[in-house]
């Protein structure tokens, strides 16, 4: 897996401040403002929210790794797990006015995401690759 | 009191205060749940979140707000914003939430809203 950075994170929700300060180091190193820090640190949680939930059911013995690169003006995540497989872009899109009409919960998450992120790309895990790959992209502007 | 998230509260008259502060993410998310069913079980309907020293919300935290609004509102309360971040404040306009709270300059502005009992209805 390519990346300058690695991260990797048991599946806990005590572990997003690890993911916080991940994501912060890699946009200071990188001189890459405050406003898109906060929005790809958001994104980057919400990817691995959903991954606790729903791919591992809060199983905490298990693990999400982290890659990351910043390179001609984009910054880029992949996020490899080993639980079931779901593709985000399946739920796309999210029709974001039902969720304020009947004030629902959730849902909120991938919308993010994809309001955030430029480019998402999901490999499931096959015969080839034991891992889930769910690949983020961002443009910086 | 968890280190990550601060909640404070204020209660004047009618309305309540609730001054929330830190980190407020997918873990942090349940304790503001339970602390606004407290309010709401001691029958304050009329709650303002001051957000001023709020300095994350992931959808977690949104999902709060959304658990209990159609609940007060149906009681006559309503859940107005004060003093947010202009950052707080980017994520509340990618979903459209500032178009079904009011989001005020100050806790007195916030009063006020109540006090002439301007209540934000559902735009759509």
């Amino acid at each position: 897996m390519s990346g300058k950075y690695k991260l990797v994170l048991k599946a806990d929700l005590n572990e997003l401040d690890k993911l916080r300060d991940f994501v912060k180091n890699i946009c200071y190193e990188n001189n890459i403002d405050e406003g898109n820090l906060f929005k790809i640190s958001l994104a980057l949680e919400e990817a691995c929210v959903n991954l606790i939930k729903h791919s591992y059911k809060f199983d905490s013995s298990k693990q999400i790794s982290i890659y990351s690169k910043v390179e001609k003006g984009k910054i880029h995540f992949t996020l490899e797990d080993y639980g079931a497989s779901f593709d985000p872009r399946e739920v796309l899109p999210i029709e974001i006015e039902q969720i304020r009409k009947k004030y629902q919960k959730g849902g909120m998450g991938i919308f993010l995401i994809s309001q955030i992120m430029d480019e998402i790309n999901y490999t499931p895990k096959n015969k080839n690759s034991p891992s889930n790959k769910l690949e983020l992209t961002k443009i910086l502007e | 009191m968890n280190e990550k998230l601060q909640i404070l509260k204020e209660r004047t008259e009618d309305v309540e205060i609730i001054f929330v502060g830190g980190i407020l993410d997918a873990h942090t998310a349940p304790i503001l749940e339970n602390s606004i069913k407290e309010t709401i079980e001691n029958g304050i309907v009329r709650i303002i979140f001051n957000l001023k020293d709020l300095e994350y919300i992931s959808s977690a935290g949104l999902g709060v707000f959304m658990a209990f609004i159609e609940e007060i509102r149906n009681k006559n309360g309503d859940f107005k914003f004060a003093e947010m971040k202009e950052k707080i404040y980017s994520i509340f306009e990618l979903l459209g939430f500032h178009l079904i709270f009011d989001i005020l300059k100050s806790n007195d502005e916030a009063i006020n809203y109540f006090k002439n009992n301007y209540l934000k209805k559902n735009e759509w």
